[in-house]
C-alpha cells in the first residue's frame, strides 16, 4: 500500500481555518514532501511540480476554512494537488512543448543508466506518456482504482486499465525487458511459449 | 483467448476476471510476468520521496498575498496604470525586432567557459512594470532577461517561459483591444517560429540557424509575458 499521510493534529487544523499564518506554515511542512513528489512523478518535470505545489498550497490556505473533514485531511491536500497536475496536463502549452522535448535535453535512455536499477526506473518513469505516467502512479502508487481514475481524468475504468497495460509494457521495453508487439497478444513472445 | 497485460495486471491487484482467461494465466511463463509487474509495482512505490525547493513556503506566502490583494481597489488602480505602460513598451521593443527570422540573431560571444548567457541590450521592462504594478512572485516571472546563447540553454529558457505564461494565462481579465492586438501579434510570430523550428528538426537545419530560432523566440515570449505579467494584474475602473 502506499505510504501513510502524516496526520494533521486538529487544533493545529482549528487554527489553519482561523487564518493563523503559522498553522499554515506547520500544514506546509507536513505535507510539502508528498505534495512535491506527487507532482514530480507525475508530470516529470521539477519546475512543473514546483508551479504545482505552489499552487496547491495557495488553494489549500483559501480553501481549509471549509474543509469539514469528510476526507482525512491528507487526500483532502493530495486531491487539491492531483487535480492542479492534471490541469497542467489538459494545458496546451504543455502539449506543444511535448513536441520540443525541452525538459528531455541531455536524459540519457533508461537502458544507459541501467546501473542503478531505481535511477533506471525513474527515468522510465519520466519517459512514458503523460497519461501513461499519470494513471500508474496514481493506481499503482497511490491507490486509486480504476474508476476513481478514469473519473478524474473524465474518461472511463477501462480506459484506466487500458492505459496501465500500455504503461506496463513500455516500462518492460525500457528496463530491459523483453520487447513488446503490437496488438492484443502482448506476451506472445519467444520467452513465453504458451502463446 | 491469451491472457493480456491487462489481464495480468487485473490478476496481480486481484480483480475478477474470466475464468479461461485466469486459468490460462496459470503457467509459469505467465507467473513469472505477474511476478514482474508485481515487482515493478513494489519497486515504484519505494522511489524516494522528493524534498520540495528551498524557500518554496515564502513564494506560496507571497502568492497567497497577491490572490488576497487582488479585492484590494486601490492595488487594482494602480496595477491599471502598470498595464498601459508595459503594452507600450513592448510594442516600441517589438518595432527593434525582425518581424520573421531571416538569420542568425547577433549575440555577443559567451565568456570563455560560460555558456549560459549575454545579456541583450533591450528596454527596461522590467522596471516599467514593477514600478506601477503590485508584486506578483517577480523573481521568477521576470527573471529571465537574459538570453542564454547554447542551444540547449535556449530551448529551456523558452521552456521556462512557457511556464511563466502559462501561469499567467490562467487568469483571463478583459483587455483594451491595444493591449489584445499586441499579445495576437506576439502569439502569431511565436507561432510562426514553432512551425519554423518544428521544419528546422525534421530538414537538419544546421545548429547556429537552429539557435537564432531559439533565440528569437525567447525574446519574443519574454516580450510575451511581460504583457501578460502587466495584463494579469487587476485593472481598476
Amino acid at each position: 500500500m502506499p505510504n501513510p499521510l502524516p496526520q494533521l493534529d486538529s487544533a493545529v487544523l482549528a487554527r489553519a481555518q482561523h487564518g493563523d499564518r503559522n498553522a499554515h506554515a506547520e500544514i506546509y511542512g507536513l505535507f510539502a514532501t508528498s505534495v512535491f513528489t506527487l507532482a514530480r512523478r507525475m508530470l516529470a518535470s521539477r519546475a512543473l511540480a514546483e508551479d504545482v505545489l505552489q499552487d496547491t498550497f495557495v488553494e489549500v490556505i483559501r480553501k481549509v476554512g471549509s474543509y469539514r473533514g469528510d476526507a482525512e485531511f491528507g487526500f483532502w491536500v493530495k486531491r487539491i494537488a492531483i487535480n492542479k497536475c492534471l490541469m497542467h496536463l489538459r494545458s496546451s502549452w504543455v502539449s506543444r512543448r511535448d513536441g520540443d522535448g525541452d525538459e528531455k535535453v541531455g536524459l540519457l535512455p533508461a537502458r544507459a543508466a541501467g546501473i542503478d536499477d531505481q535511477i533506471a526506473l525513474e527515468r522510465a518513469l519520466d519517459e512514458l506518456t503523460d497519461t501513461g505516467r499519470i494513471v500508474v502512479w496514481l493506481h499503482d502508487v497511490e491507490g486509486h482504482t480504476h474508476g476513481e481514475i478514469g473519473r478524474m481524468m473524465g474518461r472511463t475504468a477501462s480506459f484506466s486499465k487500458s492505459q496501465l497495460a500500455r504503461a506496463h509494457e513500455r516500462l518492460r521495453s525500457l528496463l530491459g525487458g523483453e520487447p513488446v508487439k503490437d496488438g492484443t497478444n502482448e506476451l506472445c513472445t519467444p520467452a513465453l511459449k504458451t502463446c | 483467448m491469451h491472457p493480456s497485460t491487462e489481464d495480468l495486471l487485473s490478476i496481480r491487484d486481484g480483480e475478477p476476471v474470466d475464468a479461461v482467461v485466469a486459468e490460462r494465466a496459470c503457467d509459469a511463463a505467465h507467473e513469472q510476468e505477474i511476478e514482474r509487474l508485481r515487482k515493478t509495482r513494489d519497486a515504484l512505490r519505494r522511489l524516494p520521496e522528493l524534498a520540495p525547493p528551498e524557500g518554496a513556503w515564502a513564494a506560496i506566502e507571497a502568492a497567497e498575498r497577491e490572490t488576497r490583494a487582488r479585492g484590494n481597489p486601490w492595488l487594482r488602480r494602480v496595477a491599471g496604470i502598470g498595464v498601459a505602460a508595459a503594452v507600450a513598451a513592448v510594442a516600441i521593443a517589438l518595432l527593434g525586432l525582425p518581424s520573421h527570422p531571416r538569420g542568425p540573431v547577433v549575440l555577443a560571444p559567451a565568456p570563455q567557459g560560460d555558456d549560459t548567457s549575454t545579456t541583450l541590450d533591450t528596454p527596461d521592462l522590467t522596471s516599467s512594470i514593477i514600478g506601477a504594478a503590485p508584486i506578483y512572485d517577480t523573481d521568477r516571472l521576470l527573471a529571465g532577461r537574459v538570453v542564454p546563447t547554447s542551444y540547449p540553454a535556449l530551448v529551456q529558457e523558452s521552456a521556462r517561459l512557457d511556464r511563466a505564461l502559462r501561469r499567467l494565462s490562467y487568469q483571463r481579465p478583459m483587455m483594451s483591444g491595444g493591449t489584445a492586438t499586441t499579445i495576437a501579434g506576439l502569439e502569431d510570430r511565436i507561432a510562426l517560429l514553432d512551425e519554423q523550428i518544428t521544419y528546422g528538426n525534421a530538414r537538419g537545419v544546421p545548429q547556429p540557424q537552429r539557435n537564432a530560432l531559439w533565440g528569437e523566440r525567447v525574446e519574443l515570449m519574454n516580450a510575451l509575458v511581460h504583457v501578460r505579467y502587466a495584463q494579469a494584474q487587476p485593472t481598476g475602473f
